[in-house]
């Protein structure tokens, strides 16, 4: 009976003199935990949310000019179509959803997380480190080219120092005030100095997570982001830097047998930086449609109904065609890469290195034999310059980037008046050149958390 | 402390075997005895006890004698040699009055009846008592003492002074005067029995029958100072209930429990959610779990209440205030549910059974709020929207990938066929007068609905000696829903004992096992799909829902292709899915009691829970489910057809089980001296919970032979493109955690706490409470560290006092207060990100990796409830009591999911989002107005007020009724705010008018983002949008009343419930069961004389629909009764046959619940409906047998 009086009194005194019981509690639960060591900062930036730069269905294809969509409510009430018809707001709900505003920023949280712990971070060499935080910084940095070039104005060098972009967010904290509006160079200063600090710690190779940095994927976002700079020799440099340094190959869609087995579009072999997205059952505009040549075999691998007439029949839908391509990648690509060089030398006048590069997009996406008889050639600077263009577009259609192709266009008046139609081919929507349209506003979500924020036109 | 514990547990059984061998020597001594017929006596002035007692050791035989009967027995002289047995018997008992009765080898005494002439003068022998009881160290009177005569029903109460009188005694009777917490005393009458001192039973004080027991502690009613109320059997039983909380609506004030109405609330990231009303003192968390904590037999349980059987209540308490909860801790925030079960006494095994069977009809939809003409509205009303965008392309477009797998209505097929010329207007117009004519309902009925049955079986066993007492109960309830394939059975089996291990050492064990099996099938709503969708054909074959299916040509075309039907059919899937959950739960409590002394009591014990479950998903080949899956991975491309998921029946089986320990010591004092008495406890609980699961699926399966085909899960999960078919897309397998996987989780608490109860001669009470939890939950940063949740209360009882003396009528008078903290901490949400493990299977190969699971946050802080009581007790008159409560809570920094910058990186995170106020009045009263022995009339009030209001929450965003109406909390409004707009009609163009608090009108013609009245629309301050009161009842009564007459009872139940706003839903033609009228829309200039239903276009857009739905015209009073119970009870005890087949108690229940409903609003529409649809109120008619043998 004694020794009972004595183990009740112990649990007793354990229990009121806490400090003796702490071992107790020591258990961390299981599946959750905090990041402590260098490997877990690795396996963070494995997450699927990476692979992702936008939500899954990328709001952006749904402002270009690659769309006709018959079935829209008067007044237009959907996500859908307040982005086709070009809405400034894309709700009235600051509950709701941030669309991309909200998506850019979540990722650089997660960039931030690793840049924030990554030096305090348990085991693992300064040289593991150094590539963890070369990777975050790249991440970040793709993410603030998108925010960049939807929410400041086309960039334009002369402007660029007073207009206003996003803010520039360095900490992982929900509870710390987000900082002011940054300008447009600040950013893309931010962009370039980010990744340049990246380049040398990144990996050579990033064939097993394609979505992960590499010297290759740092390049190739340098192409893009010069490219809507509009600094063209920038581009292609970096586009070219960017070639030689990926093992990343185009896929060559007149031969299915070489097809990927697998839809994981950030583990196809032609990405260099691999960002998923989904596009699947767009009605495309006829002017798209127009442009795909008889022998072009992205007609077949990617598309439906493309021999019916009636308006919106066609359908870029590659689920229901040719599944390994049910995804598209939205970020940077071999194909992507060859365009940005052949643009960057057609309009520096460089008509043979542009027609390399052109072609070796067109031998991967044309049927013909010989191979050869896919090429196009031609010695007039524009000629070469427009179908570069062209092949972009065809190329690139639903991928992202065909709005910021067309805020950059404007810059260079290359763009029409912009129309939406109902069935009944009653006008809804226009977007006209320079229209304020083209730089998108700030989420009303955003300015009810930041009421000084400046709103954009 | 771990040696040691198995040889001590040792030492227990060996004690246990020892009192169980003792037991049964002393039972065997009796009959060991010899027999000797000739008895030898020689005796004068001996007790009649002795006497029987040197019979007995002579004879050999056994005497029974009633308890009191020796009381009464003079002495006895007696000299008998060798004289017959009998025969001395018949000379001892002459002068006693007392006789006997010899069966057997046994001698029954019993009491002489009465003379003729003893029962005629026996009133004029009797006397009139008087007396005073006070106590004996202070000489306080003890008013409410309780006086009785011993044997009889006759009793009084001593008045204020603590004097007494009874008349009509017995001369020689005896009085037996007790009150709660001192010794009972017997005395025999007198006409003057003077002064009574009673004294105080320090050792008893905590087993007495009246106390309040909080789960850790039982307190003398006079000295608790907080806001609880209870519930005895009695009271609980007197209506039959098949589920432990039916039994508890409208019986305690502060507990609002509200099956028909529900709170609905959103929280930021868009999730709904919609509860009935179960909480206690109104809504003051935003967290999902707004229930209180339950409590049973000491441990709060994390079992399901289906544990609990109502057959085994003795009382429910509930604890309202920080006062009485803070013991409690952070859990207690709702308030707290104690429930104590029935216990033994000691004696021979008691039996009881009981039985009972309950019947709930059918539902009725003839008499519901519908429209007959369903069909041909909505058909109607389709067809004229859908022509909107038909072309005479569209039909060619249905046999195409991406239109033709999109579920369409049956009119828009039709329009589209009448659109391409395939068919004739004619052949339209008597297809769409086809699907006007039918209406689903009567088909529906016969299909899928069946009367519901419920029916219950208890066999309860219970006795012991006093140092060993056992309570066995099993229970079986099986029950058919009014859905055809649903249903459940539970089936219960709970043994208790308490056992004297030694003198001062006591266990009390507990263990109880349950088993809950639960079928489930899907059958559709009546209401689901439209009235012209037909679930059978006219061969009486499974139809398909079109609405829910694919494009017939495309399906037709599918199936050419070899694929598998894509329609649904809800009567194959009926029958061929079925939900099938197998939970097995087991529970054992042990408590050992340690007698310290000096007042001293320590107690260890705990409670050990575990739950397993096994839930099984089953869809057979055929049905939509795998013929979805099938499809969606079956090759027909490319000249190879190859099915990559295998056609047959579909088992995905998950098994769950949850483990969990409290481990709690606990150290009593129980003292008084003098004029002082402190109870008070200290004690630490360990509290420990793992849950585990894991998930496993098989396709290709049968369960008759048990195998499954191989599925090339590889591909699948990792998207691979050679195992996806291209004619149905987009219903993917998901990731591979919704097929297999595994769950842990781990949750460790170590708890300190302490409550005194202090008071000063019975008068002046003082309590505090203090407990402080610890968790591993992440939870060791040091600002969540031993935060304490603290409490104060204080009690007076008035009618203690001098001056109080002279008020006889007025039995007790207590007034109490009392303020403290309850408190809630965020358990996963830290100044640290926390990370997940997750398989990333958006990279091929699938790569591991770790996922946010809660954002950095530094800015977090305790949400905290102040909680103001002030409550009063009173006791008057002979037989009534009551209390009043008064009281406040104020939750600040309330915890929730609130939408933060998305320039942070996260859409939501959990702040300190609200604070919420509640406050209000209770009041409760009990009366035997009427108490004789064959009739008694017994009544229970109980009226609850509580106004909540929010205070303030963080919230941005549309303002508008469709946005506020589901929110749940709107700063500055009550809990479950409603908002409309005042809208007074419509143009001459059908659109609705509506008009802002100036009385100027807008016409709502536009839905178009950006216009001023779209906004203002939906803004705070344009006035347009106005409150309407709230969807909570603030007020919710009970009034029950028990009439007792012999041995038949009847009682009756009336639940009220009102200070809130109902919503009468518009009638729109766009819905499956439309409301009366929903065919009478605006559709020429003039009808908006005869209409408020605007044109079809406003019906489908946003503000034009919301400015006619949400009309302020339309919230009424939503006050309703309803007639909850009525039961009626007959006692059969006194029938020979019953007595015969050794029935102690043998009663007939028969109970209707439900039976009738009415709102007090121009409607009569009443919550307790369900919906407005329904116009009456489902009864549930139940026969039962309570029976003890």
């Amino acid at each position: 009976m004694k020794k009972f009086k004595y183990i009740a009194a112990q649990l007793l005194l354990c229990g009121l003199i806490f400090s003796g019981c702490d071992k107790y509690l020591d258990v961390e639960p299981k599946g959750k935990q905090l990041l402590k060591t260098t490997n877990d900062f690795d396996l963070w930036l494995n997450s699927v949310v990476l692979t992702t730069e936008t939500d899954g269905n990328n709001l952006m294809n749904n402002m270009t000019d690659n769309l006709d969509v018959l079935n829209i409510n008067t007044p237009p009430t959907t996500l859908g179509e307040l982005v086709y018809t070009w809405a400034p707001q894309f709700t009235t709900d600051v509950g709701s959803m941030t669309y991309l505003w909200g998506e850019h920023y979540r990722r650089i949280s997660l960039f931030n997380t690793v840049l924030l712990g990554i030096d305090a971070a348990q085991g693992g060499t300064a040289s593991q480190k150094n590539s963890l935080k070369a990777e975050a910084l790249l991440g970040r940095a793709h993410s603030y080219f998108y925010l960049v070039n939807e929410y400041a104005k086309p960039y334009n060098a002369a402007t660029a120092a007073t207009d206003l972009a996003v803010p520039f967010v360095t900490s992982d904290d929900v509870s710390k005030k987000a900082p002011g509006r940054s300008t447009a160079a600040e950013i893309y200063q931010h962009i370039i100095d980010d990744i340049n600090e990246a380049i040398p710690n990144l990996p050579e190779d990033n064939s097993n997570a394609r979505f992960r940095g590499s010297k290759a994927a740092a390049y190739s976002v340098l192409a893009r982001v010069y490219l809507y700079r509009r600094e063209y020799t920038e581009a292609q440099r970096y586009a070219e830097l960017a070639l030689a340094s990926t093992r990343a190959i185009m896929i060559d869609y007149t031969n299915a047998a070489t097809f990927p087995a697998t839809t994981n579009v950030v583990s196809h072999p032609d990405a260099i930086y691999g960002r998923s997205s989904a596009a699947a059952g767009i009605s495309i505009s006829a002017e798209l449609k127009s442009m795909f040549a008889a022998n072009d075999a992205r007609r077949t691998v990617l598309y439906t109904n493309w021999a019916s007439t009636v308006r919106g029949a066609t359908l870029f839908y590659a689920q229901a065609v040719t599944n390994v391509f049910s995804f598209t990648n939205s970020g940077t690509t071999v194909q992507e890469m060859h365009l940005i060089a052949a643009e960057g030398a057609a309009r520096a006048n460089n008509l043979a290195t542009a027609l390399v590069h052109l072609n070796e997009v067109r031998r991967n996406r044309y049927t013909g034999t010989p191979v050869t008889s896919r090429d196009f050639t031609s010695t007039i600077q524009d000629v070469v310059l427009t179908e570069v263009l062209a092949e972009r577009r065809r190329e690139l259609p639903f991928h992202g980037l065909r709005w910021f192709d067309m805020r950059r266009f404007d810059m260079e008046d290359r763009m029409p008046v912009v129309t939406r139609l109902n069935a009944q081919n009653g006008v809804i929507a226009t977007l006209e050149p320079h229209s304020s349209k083209y730089t998108l506003q700030i989420p009303i979500q955003v300015i009810a958390f930041n009421p000084d924020m400046i709103q954009n036109p | 402390m771990k040696p040691g514990i198995p040889r001590y547990i040792h030492k227990i059984w060996l004690m246990m075997r020892l009192t169980t061998v003792i037991l049964i020597a002393t039972i065997m001594q009796v009959s060991a005895a010899g027999f000797a017929q000739q008895i030898t006596l020689n005796k004068s002035n001996t007790s009649l006890e002795d006497i029987i007692r040197n019979l007995r050791k002579q004879s050999g035989y056994n005497f029974v004698v009633p308890g009191d009967l020796l009381e009464k027995a003079k002495s006895v002289n007696i000299r008998v040699k060798d004289v017959e047995f009998k025969k001395v018997l018949d000379e001892i008992f002459e002068s006693q009055p007392i006789t006997y009765e010899i069966n057997n080898n046994t001698v029954t005494l019993k009491a002489k009846p009465k003379t003729f002439i003893q029962a005629v003068l026996a009133p004029f022998l009797n006397i009139t008592v008087h007396g005073k009881v006070v106590d004996s160290l202070t000489g306080n009177p003890l008013a409410g003492a309780s006086v009785i005569i011993k044997g009889k029903k006759q009793f009084t109460r001593a008045g204020a002074d603590g004097s007494f009188t009874l008349q009509n005694v017995e001369e020689d009777a005896t009085l037996v005067i007790s009150y709660i917490g001192y010794r009972q005393q017997e005395i025999k009458s007198a006409k003057e029995l003077g002064t009574i001192r009673m004294a105080i039973d320090v050792a008893r004080l905590d087993e007495v029958a009246v106390t309040i027991n909080t789960g850790y502690q039982r307190i003398k009613p006079e000295q608790s100072t907080g806001a609880v109320a209870q519930i005895g059997t009695k009271e609980y039983e007197s209506r039959v209930s098949s589920d432990f909380l039916d039994g508890l609506v409208n019986r305690l004030p502060g507990l609002m429990i509200n099956n028909s109405v529900s709170l609905t609330s959103t929280d930021p990231t868009g999730n709904k959610t919609s509860r009935p009303l179960f909480n206690i003192r109104g809504i003051s968390t935003m967290s999902a779990n707004q229930s209180p904590l339950i409590v049973v037999d000491g441990y709060p349980t994390e079992l399901t209440l289906d544990m609990i059987d109502p057959n085994e209540i003795k009382s429910v308490t509930i604890l309202k205030d920080a006062a009485s909860a803070t013991v409690y801790g952070v859990r207690a925030s709702n308030g707290v549910i104690i429930i104590e079960r029935k216990q033994a006494s000691p004696g021979a095994a008691q039996f009881s059974f009981r039985t009972t069977l309950g019947l709930t009809p059918e539902e009725n939809y003839s008499r519901y709020r519908w429209d007959p003409n369903a069909s041909a509205i909505n058909s109607e009303y389709v067809r004229e929207r859908q022509t909107l965008n038909i072309t005479p392309a569209t039909w060619g477009t249905l046999f195409n990938t991406g239109v033709g797998n999109i579920g369409r209505s049956i009119p828009f097929f039709l329009q589209s066929q009448l659109a391409a010329g395939i068919i004739s207007p004619a052949q339209a117009e008597s297809s769409f007068a086809a699907l006007a004519n039918y209406d689903n309902l009567d088909d529906y009925s016969r299909l899928f609905q069946r009367t519901a049955a419920t029916q219950t079986s208890t066999l309860n066993v219970s006795g012991g000696v006093p140092t060993a007492l056992y309570y066995i109960t099993a229970n079986y309830t099986g029950k058919q829903n009014n859905a055809i394939l649903n249903g459940n059975n539970r089936f219960l089996l709970t043994g208790r004992t308490t056992l004297k291990l030694a003198k001062r050492l006591s266990l009390e064990l507990t263990t109880e096992y349950q088993e809950l099996r639960n079928n489930g099938a899907p059958i559709p709503g009546a209401s689901q799909f439209a009235g012209y969708e037909r679930y059978e054909d006219v061969n009486g074959n499974p139809a398909a829902i079109i609405s829910k299916s694919y494009a017939p040509v495309y399906n037709s075309y599918i199936m050419s292709q070899g694929l598998l039907d894509q329609n649904y059919y809800p009567l194959v899937d009926a029958n061929s899915i079925s939900d099938k959950t197998r939970t097995l739960n087991n529970k054992t409590i042990a408590n050992f009691n340690y007698d310290i002394g000096k007042g001293f009591n320590l107690l260890f014990g705990g409670v050990y829970e575990t739950s397993r479950s096994e839930i099984r998903h089953l869809a057979a080949q055929g049905s939509s489910e795998v013929n979805a899956w099938v499809n969606n991975y079956t090759v027909t491309a490319g000249g190879v057809f190859k099915r990559n998921v295998p056609d047959g029946d579909f088992l995905r089986q998950q098994n769950t089980s949850s483990n969990g320990y409290t481990a709690r010591t606990q150290l009593n004092y129980n003292k008084r001296f003098g004029n002082h008495s402190i109870n008070a406890i200290a004690g630490a609980e360990l509290r420990n919970v793992i849950n585990k699961g894991n998930l496993a699926s098989y396709f290709g399966y049968n369960d008759q032979s048990l195998l499954q085909q191989p599925v090339d899960y590889a591909s699948i999960i990792n998207n691979l493109a050679s195992v996806r078919g291209t004619l149905v897309t987009g219903i993917p397998l998901g990731a591979l955690n919704s097929l297999f996987n595994q769950t842990y989780s781990e949750d460790r608490f170590l708890s300190g706490f302490s409550n005194i109860v202090y008071s000063y001669k019975d008068t002046y009470s003082l309590s505090g409470s203090i407990r402080i939890d610890q968790s591993n939950l992440f939870g060791s940063d040091p600002r969540y560290k031993y935060k304490p949740l603290w409490s104060l209360g204080a009690a007076w009882n008035i009618h203690r006092e001098d001056f109080m003396s002279n008020v006889n009528w007025l039995h007790q008078l207590k007034l109490r207060g009392a303020f403290g903290f309850n408190g809630n901490v965020a358990k996963l949400s830290l100044p640290q990100v926390i990370a997940q493990a997750q398989n990333n299977g958006g990279n091929t190969p699938t790569l591991t990796s770790l996922v946010l699971a809660s954002n950095a946050n530094s800015g977090l802080r305790w949400e905290q409830t102040e909680n103001l009581n002030m409550g009063l007790d009173f006791s008057i008159f002979k037989n009534i009591s009551g209390s009043f409560d008064y009281y406040t809570k104020k939750t600040t920094d309330v915890m929730g999911n609130s939408p933060i910058d998305p320039t942070l990186g996260a859409s939501s995170a959990l702040v300190n989002y609200a604070t919420i106020r509640n406050n209000g009045l209770e009041f409760s009263l009990k009366a035997d107005w009427i108490s004789t022995r064959n009739f008694n009339w017994n009544t229970g009030l109980v009226i609850a007020k509580n106004n909540s209001k929010v205070l303030d929450v963080a919230r941005t965003g549309r303002y508008d009724p469709q946005i506020l109406d589901v929110l749940g909390y709107v700063s500055g409004y009550p809990v479950g705010a409603m908002f409309s707009y005042n809208t007074t009609g419509l143009n001459n163009e059908g659109h609705p008018i509506i008009v802002d608090q100036n009385g100027t009108s807008y016409v709502v013609n536009t839905s178009s983002t950006g216009q001023p009245l779209v906004t203002a629309m939906s803004s705070k301050d344009s006035g347009l949008v106005q409150y309407s009161g709230t969807t909570v009842p603030s007020i919710s009564a009970g009034l029950s009343n028990r009439v007792d007459v012999g041995n038949f009872y009847f009682f009756a139940m009336v639940n009220y419930y009102g200070g809130f706003k109902v919503r009468v839903p518009r009638p729109t033609p766009a819905d499956n069961r439309p409301l009366p009228g929903a065919g009478n829309y605006w559709r020429v200039p003039g009808d908006e004389l005869k209409t408020d239903i605007p044109n079809l276009t406003d019906l489908g857009n946003p503000n034009s629909s919301w400015a006619y739905l949400y009309n302020s015209n339309y919230v009424v009073h939503g006050d309703y009764i309803t007639l909850g119970d009525v039961t009626a009870s007959y006692r059969l005890n006194n029938l020979n046959f019953i007595k015969k087949a050794g029935f102690k108690n043998f009663e007939i229940k028969a109970q209707a619940s439900n039976l009738y409903t009415v709102g007090f609003n121009r409607y009569n529409f009443s919550m307790a409906t369900g919906s407005y649809g329904k116009s009456y109120v489902t009864p549930t008619y139940t026969l039962g047998l309570f029976t003890n043998f």
